[in-house]
C-alpha cells in the first residue's frame, strides 16, 4: 500500500514536464525527490496532491486517489508563502481549520507547535514582522499543524541558518519517529543522505536513477579514498594508482580503482613515518552520483 | 461548503479590519450626514434673516454704476434699480464724463455704465452697458427689467391708464411646476448618487477580489491555500465575503442616508422651488437595488478574480485588469440613458443587458414606473450571465492560480490546462 505513482506524464505544449515517472513508498520514512531546477520536482508533487491534472498514469495512497478530503496531506512549497498582513496565530487557525479541524484543536495545535519550534513570542504579530527564518517555522507550521500522514518538503533547509536547519532537522526526525511518509525534494545532497532511505533523481521529467539509497552507493562499491594529513603525499598517492581529485585545507580526496591501491599506499606512508590524522575509504557520496547522473544524462 | 464558509469568514475579518474600508465607510457616511444637513443650515439661516428682517444692516455695495439718461427718458429708474440690486452703488453719470468712467472700470473691473437712449420709432428706450469683460457683465436682466418697468410705468400714467392696471400689467406671472410622472428631483438627485455608489462599490470591492487573488499568488500562499481547499471553493468564499461586505457598507449608507434624510431635512425643504422627499424609495425599490448591487457585484467579481490570477507580480495587475475595468465603465456610463432620455428604448434595453442593468435599472426604479416583467427579465438575464461568467471564471481562475512567470494573455487562459 503507501505511495503509488505509476507511469506518470504531464506535458505543458510541447514540452514534457514529467516523462513516464513510476516510484512506490510501502512503508512510513522519507523518500528524496532530487532534480536539477526545472527537472519536474515541483509538477510530481503537483500532480501528487491532485492540484494539477496528469496527462497519463495512475497515482494512489494505500490503494485509492488522493484527494483534499480523504488524504490528510500536508504541503511545505518551496516558495514560502504565508499572508503578511495577518497574526501569525489567526493564519495558523486559518489552514488548520481548512484542513478539517475544529478552530479549536487547530489553535490548540499551533500553541503546541508554535512553543515547540520556541515562536511562541510572535503568536500575536504580523508574519511580515517575523524574520525569514521564523517565517518559514510558520510555514512548517502550517504544513503539519493538522497531523498530516503524507508530507511533502519542497527543499525544507533552503534559506535556514545552522540552529534553526536543526530545529527542523529534530522537528523531521520526530515525524519519521511518527510513521509519516514523507517525500522531500532538496538539493541538499547531505540532508538527502541524512534521511532518505529511498530517492528518484529526475532530469528534464526523466527518471535518471531511483532505488534504495544504501543500494545504490553499495552498487558503485569503495571509489573514494580521503586523506588527512600534514605532509603533501600527492606524489605518493599517484605511485599508486590514485587520481587527486579535490585538495582542500582539510585534506585530499582521491578517486581509487580498488581497496588493495589504498592499503598499498597506506602501508607506504607508515613505512615512511607518516601517519595521517584521517584515512577514509568510502562509497560515492550521493553529491557525486547526482553530478554523474545527472551530467550522462545530458 | 465548509471551505467556502472557512474562507468567507477569513477574507470578511480581513477586509473589515483594513484601513482603506473603514476610512472609506466613515468618510462616505460623513460625507451623507453632511450633505443632508446642508438644508437645515440653510433653512436656519435664511428663517434668522427673515426674523431679523428690519435690523439688518444694508448690503454693502461691491460696484459702483454710473446711470446716464440725459434725456429723462426713463425718471425714477436711478432709485428704482437701487432698490432691485442692493449690492450695487447707482450713481448719476454725465455722458461728458464717459471716457473717465471706462478708464475707471479698467482699474475696478466691477463697476459698470448704463446709457439710456431713445429707442427706434417711438418704442421702448434702449440701453449700452459697458462693462470690463464678459465675466463681469453686471445684472443686464435686472437692468433691462427695470429700465422697462420704468419707462413704461411712466407712460401709462401719462396715458392715463388706472395705477390697478398699471400694476397688473407691469406684474408677473406666477408659475409652478407640477410634475406628472414618476421622475421628480429627489429620485433624479438619489438616482444618481445611487448609481455613483454602487459603480464604486462593485469596482471597489471587485478590485478587491482581484487584489486579494493576486497578493495570494504573489506571496505565494496560493501554493499552500490550494492544497487545503478546491480553487473553485476559495473563489466563490471570496467572493461572497467581499459581496457581503460591500452589502453591509452600502446598506450601512442607505441607513444612514434615510436617518439623516428623516432627521436632518426640514419638511417642505425645496430646490428651485421642487420639493425634496424620499417618495421614489419605496421598499420594494430599495430591496432590488440592494438585488442590483449584489448581482452586479457578482457578476464584476468573477471577471475580476481571473484577471488577479493571471498575474505573478502585483504591479501587473491594473494592466491585467484593463478589459474587466473597461467594460464596467462603459456600462456605467450606459445609465445615463434613462438620466437623459427617461423612458427610452436604449433605457429599456440597456436595464435588460446583464452587464449595464446593475448601473442602469435602480435608475429606472426610483425615477419611472418599470413593469415587472422588465425587471425579471433583467434580473433573470443578470443571473444566467452570473453562472455563465461564473462557470467559465472558475475554470480560468483553477488553471491559471498555480502559474507563475509571464502575465497570462487571454489567449493563453483558454488553452491552459490544470
Amino acid at each position: 500500500m503507501g505511495l503509488l505513482v505509476k507511469n506518470v506524464s504531464k506535458s505543458f505544449g510541447d514540452k514534457k514536464a514529467v516523462d513516464n515517472l513510476s516510484f512506490s513508498m510501502d512503508q512510513p520514512g522519507v523518500f528524496g525527490l532530487i532534480g536539477t531546477n526545472g527537472a519536474g520536482k515541483t509538477t510530481t508533487i503537483r500532480m501528487i496532491l491532485g492540484v494539477m491534472d496528469r496527462d497519463e498514469g495512475e497515482i494512489t495512497w494505500n490503494g485509492g486517489p488522493i484527494r483534499r478530503d480523504t488524504v490528510r496531506f500536508g504541503y511545505m512549497p518551496e516558495e514560502r508563502g504565508i499572508y503578511p498582513k495577518v497574526k501569525v496565530s489567526e493564519q495558523l487557525i486559518y489552514f488548520g481549520v481548512l484542513r478539517g479541524m475544529s478552530r479549536k484543536d487547530a489553535a490548540a495545535s499551533a500553541d503546541r507547535w508554535l512553543e515547540r519550534l520556541g515562536v511562541t513570542e510572535y503568536k500575536q504579530m504580523l508574519a511580515e514582522k517575523l524574520s525569514k527564518g521564523n517565517q518559514q517555522k510558520i510555514q512548517l507550521i502550517a504544513t503539519i499543524i493538522h497531523d498530516p500522514e503524507l508530507i511533502f518538503l519542497d527543499e525544507p533547509f533552503s534559506g535556514l541558518d545552522p540552529i534553526n536547519a536543526e530545529v527542523f532537522k529534530s522537528v523531521i526526525g520526530e515525524l519519521i519517529a511518527d510513521n509519516k511518509t514523507i517525500i522531500m525534494s532538496s538539493h541538499q545532497m547531505a540532508t538527502v543522505e541524512e534521511y532518505c532511505r529511498d530517492l528518484l533523481i529526475l532530469k528534464r521529467g526523466r527518471t535518471v536513477l531511483q532505488g534504495n539509497l544504501h543500494d545504490i552507493k553499495a552498487g558503485y562499491g569503495h571509489t573514494n579514498l580521503s586523506v588527512s594529513c600534514r605532509q603533501d603525499v600527492t606524489a605518493e598517492a599517484e605511485r599508486f594508482g590514485l587520481r587527486l581529485i579535490e585538495k582542500t585545507a582539510g585534506g585530499c580526496e582521491f578517486k581509487m580503482n580498488g581497496d588493495e591501491s589504498a592499503h598499498g599506499f597506506l602501508k607506504a606512508l607508515v613505512d615512511q613515518g607518516i601517519y595521517p590524522e584521517r584515512f577514509e575509504i568510502r562509497e560515492p557520496s550521493l553529491h557525486e552520483i547526482f553530478v554523474e547522473k545527472v551530467g550522462e544524462a545530458e | 461548503m465548509k471551505d467556502i464558509l472557512t474562507v468567507f469568514s477569513f477574507t470578511l475579518r480581513d477586509g473589515v479590519r483594513k484601513k482603506a474600508f473603514q476610512i472609506t465607510t466613515i468618510l462616505v457616511l460623513a460625507l451623507i450626514v453632511i450633505a443632508c444637513a446642508i438644508p437645515r443650515f440653510m433653512d436656519m439661516a435664511g428663517s434668522g434673516s427673515d426674523d431679523t428682517g428690519e435690523n439688518t444692516a444694508p448690503a454693502e455695495k461691491s460696484r459702483v454704476c454710473y446711470f446716464i439718461d440725459e434725456e429723462g427718458l426713463v425718471p425714477g429708474a436711478l432709485q428704482a434699480l437701487g432698490a432691485a440690486d442692493p449690492s450695487t452703488d447707482y450713481r448719476v453719470g454725465e455722458s461728458g464724463k464717459l471716457d473717465a468712467y471706462r478708464a475707471e472700470i479698467e482699474e475696478e473691473k466691477n463697476n459698470f455704465v448704463v446709457v439710456v437712449a431713445p429707442g427706434e420709432a417711438g418704442g421702448l428706450p434702449k440701453a449700452e452697458l459697458y462693462v470690463s469683460d464678459f465675466m463681469n457683465s453686471g445684472p443686464t436682466d435686472t437692468i433691462a427689467s427695470v429700465i422697462k418697468n420704468v419707462y413704461l410705468s411712466n407712460a401709462f400714467t401719462t396715458a392715463g391708464v388706472p395705477a390697478e392696471t398699471a400694476q397688473m400689467a407691469l406684474g408677473e406671472v406666477q408659475l409652478n411646476l407640477n410634475t406628472i410622472a414618476k421622475m421628480d428631483l429627489s429620485g433624479y438627485v438619489i438616482g444618481i448618487v445611487l448609481i455613483m455608489i454602487i459603480f464604486f462599490a462593485v469596482y471597489y470591492y471587485g478590485y478587491s477580489v482581484a487584489m486579494s487573488v493576486a497578493s495570494e499568488k504573489t506571496s505565494r500562499v496560493m501554493e499552500t491555500l490550494v492544497v487545503s481547499a478546491k480553487p473553485s471553493h476559495i473563489l466563490l468564499g471570496k467572493c461572497l465575503a467581499m459581496g457581503v461586505l460591500g452589502l453591509l457598507q452600502l446598506s450601512l449608507f442607505l441607513i444612514v442616508g434615510g436617518l439623516s434624510f428623516a432627521l436632518l431635512v426640514p419638511s417642505g425643504f425645496t430646490i428651485g422651488g421642487m420639493p425634496l422627499a424620499l417618495s421614489s424609495f419605496t421598499p420594494l425599490s430599495a430591496v432590488l437595488v440592494l438585488v442590483y448591487f449584489v448581482l452586479g457585484f457578482a457578476l464584476y467579481a468573477m471577471l475580476n478574480s481571473v484577471c488577479g490570477a493571471t498575474v505573478s507580480r502585483i504591479e501587473d495587475l491594473n494592466s491585467a485588469m484593463m478589459p474587466a475595468v473597461l467594460v464596467s465603465i462603459i456600462s456605467f456610463y450606459f445609465a445615463y440613458f434613462p438620466l437623459m432620455m427617461p423612458g427610452s428604448s436604449a433605457s429599456r434595453i440597456t436595464a435588460l443587458i446583464p452587464f449595464t442593468s446593475p448601473f442602469v435599472m435602480p435608475f429606472r426604479l426610483l425615477n419611472e414606473t418599470v413593469p415587472a416583467m422588465d425587471i425579471l427579465l433583467s434580473i433573470l438575464f443578470l443571473l444566467i450571465a452570473i453562472v455563465v461568467i461564473s462557470v467559465i471564471s472558475i475554470r480560468l481562475y483553477s488553471a491559471s492560480v498555480l502559474h507563475y512567470g509571464q502575465r497570462l494573455k487571454l489567449k493563453d487562459l483558454f488553452t491552459l490546462k490544470s
